[in-house]
């Protein structure tokens, strides 16, 4: 029995509303059933890659061409349905794709628009000064829920030049990466979206007045900020004390945050405002600053329950002194960030013997994650101690060569129940090769769903 | 001790009773949360009859709000390993959660289900989709499919 078919069209719709719109066409062939299905999309996904076709001298300016025309269509033929879900991720370069990508946008906004989400990258041959200016309406379409912006040539204008008013009531997701703003307006957007729950905001832009305040949404729950912004490196060292203000807050609500700062002033802000933080991520940024911090500035994080560090050698006081700052953890994730230039030995941190034992390693801890390992002299120290008291450890997971898993695996533990998990690399290796064959039937399969598409569309 | 904890009963298609935590219940399925906030659920005498899910498909269900409920703590990759293995059934099984998870709006488990069939199309050959799906009878003409089998071979 055929079941699938049987499901009402709102089903079935919503499950072609997962597969990127080019996809979703595929189905047109599968059976009757679906053949007109997808003229009732209301989602769409578009990116540009499944528009490639290498066949072509310039497959870049091909497929952006073939992917704007397709577009064009199904925007200027869609009048019935309300769109939901708009998806773009495509770069440019000509200066007319930036106005055709600015009318897609006010095209698709609408009363009914829960999700936008532009993807929009300079391609390597654009003029680097175009933008594409995200239209005031957008930021103030009451239905929308999800709202991505990415790519370092997107911009909107300062809240102040707009006539209209922002209002954002149903906004729960927000995420700008790269996005050219100054702080001040981003702060001012964030003061309109009241129901906020998820914002992802990584700054690359450095802040052009002197002081830095951004009250978050206090519906704020999960929090992702990463920003290069430096007072000191600015403004030079003397102006440490009398630098006026990093100030953010209303972040009491948050339960998990992942910050990557490079000023240790502007981490500890962060830090003392989370009140009832479950999981915290820190940086690979923060690793720049903050192990140099006293640890009697850092504040204790109560309900803490994972921990993961980002860390460019195995600082052991670093892991310590933060571990001794969560008494409750039970998950701790060390992740090796090996792209890292700097490998001077003398950075390496010679084991500290802890004065007293952190609190949860005795009560709580139970995984510790190693990811990228880099070997140093001094982690034996490290794994020696936490093996042995860590009392209710479950596993340590940790990739190694296999000499030194035994070396490791030999180490006393006191909990009985502890397994200590060793990964190897050679997977990967064997998986990279089946890769590619698939990738060369992909790309036969994808040039045969376009003309599909195409044809669909004549129809 | 603290208070006992609150039990609400639902009802099968095959009438079986399953008595579930109210809690686990309003928390996944805005329908149930609806009922119970609007007071048109009684629970000293009234059960919830569900005539659309049998009751193998609800014992599921029930798992799945129970497990998400009592783990929500747990970190994401033990959740999903969990997820897989829950939905590691037959394809009816599949489309019974769907429709029970639809009924029931549990918005979770249905983006769940929705992902799973989503993997089950994407980067597939129409051959294999339906053999997946179990489609027979894909109601083309001879012609017709022959028309697309020709034009689109690398899709079969």
């Amino acid at each position: 029995m055929d079941r699938i078919s049987d499901l009402p069209d709102c089903i079935l719709l919503h499950i072609l509303s997962f597969l990127p719109t080019k996809t979703a066409f595929f189905t047109t062939v599968l059976s009757r059933r679906w053949t007109h299905l997808c003229h009732d999309l209301q989602h769409f996904d578009f990116n540009q890659i499944q528009f490639h076709n290498s066949s072509h001298a310039w497959p870049e300016f091909y497929s952006r061409k073939r992917l704007f025309a397709i577009v064009n269509r199904i925007l200027s033929r869609h009048k019935a349905l309300p769109i939901r879900t708009f998806r773009l991720t495509c770069d440019l370069a000509q200066f007319n794709e930036y106005t055709i990508v600015e009318w897609f946008i006010t095209k698709v906004l609408g009363p009914n628009l829960q999700e936008l989400n532009l993807n929009i990258q300079l391609s390597m041959v654009g003029l680097p000064d175009c933008k594409v200016v995200i239209p005031n309406s957008v930021f103030s379409c009451a239905s929308l829920v999800t709202l991505r912006l990415s790519g370092g040539n997107i911009t909107f204008l300062s809240p102040s030049s707009s006539s209209c008013g922002y209002h954002l009531p149903s906004l729960k997701t927000l995420e700008m990466h790269k996005v050219e703003a100054s702080i001040d307006d981003v702060a001012e957007l964030l003061s309109h979206c009241t129901a906020l729950e998820t914002l992802i905001l990584d700054l690359n832009r450095q802040v052009s007045e002197v002081g830095l305040r951004i009250h978050f949404p206090l519906s704020l729950k999960k929090l992702n900020f990463r920003s290069d912004f430096d007072p000191i490196r600015i403004y030079g060292l003397e102006c440490r004390q009398q630098f006026p203000s990093i100030c953010v807050s209303n972040l009491h609500n948050v339960e998990e945050a992942t910050i990557n700062v490079t000023s240790r002033d502007f981490v500890l802000k962060f830090l003392v405002e989370f009140r009832w933080l479950r999981s915290l991520v820190l940086g690979d940024l923060v690793f720049t600053c903050l192990p140099e911090a006293p640890p009697d500035l850092i504040p204790e994080f109560t309900s803490l329950r994972r921990l993961e560090l980002a860390v460019r050698y195995f600082d052991t006081r670093y892991i310590m002194n933060m571990l001794e700052k969560c008494p409750m953890l039970k998950v701790l994730v060390i992740v090796f960030i090996t792209d890292s230039v700097n490998k001077d030995p003398h950075l390496l941190r010679v084991w500290e013997h802890p004065v007293k034992v952190p609190t949860c390693l005795a009560s709580h801890l139970q995984v510790i994650k190693i990811k990228g390992y880099l070997e140093t002299r001094y982690d034996r120290d490290f794994f020696a101690y936490v093996l042995q008291h860590g009392l209710v450890l479950e596993s340590l997971d940790i990739q190694v060569d296999r000499a030194r898993a035994k070396e490791l695996s030999l180490l006393p533990r006191s909990s009985k129940a502890c397994q200590i998990n060793f990964c190897w690399n050679q997977e990967k290796e064997a998986s990279s090769r089946g890769r590619q064959q698939w990738q060369h039937l992909r790309t036969l399969q994808e040039k045969a769903l376009l003309e599909l598409l195409q044809k669909n569309l004549n129809l | 001790m603290g208070s006992p904890v609150k039990k609400i009963m639902l009802c099968s298609s095959e009438k079986e009773i399953f008595s579930v935590e109210e809690q686990v219940m309003v928390q996944h399925s805005v329908i149930i949360n609806n009922m119970i906030e609007d007071g048109s659920y009684n629970h000293e005498e009234s059960k919830i009859p569900l005539d659309c899910v049998d009751s193998k498909t609800l014992k599921k269900v029930i798992d799945y709000c129970t497990h998400h409920t009592h783990h929500h703590n747990d970190n994401q990759e033990d959740l999903e390993a969990w997820d897989a293995q829950f939905l590691n059934v037959d394809s009816n099984g599949l489309y019974d959660l769907l429709m029970a998870a639809n009924y029931l709006e549990i918005r979770n488990l249905l983006d769940l289900i929705y992902g799973t069939i989503k993997n089950m199309i994407k980067g597939k050959k129409i051959d294999e989709i339906r053999r997946i799906f179990n489609i027979k009878d894909h109601g083309f003409t001879p012609e017709e499919e022959e028309q697309n089998r020709k034009e689109y071979p690398h899709f079969y």
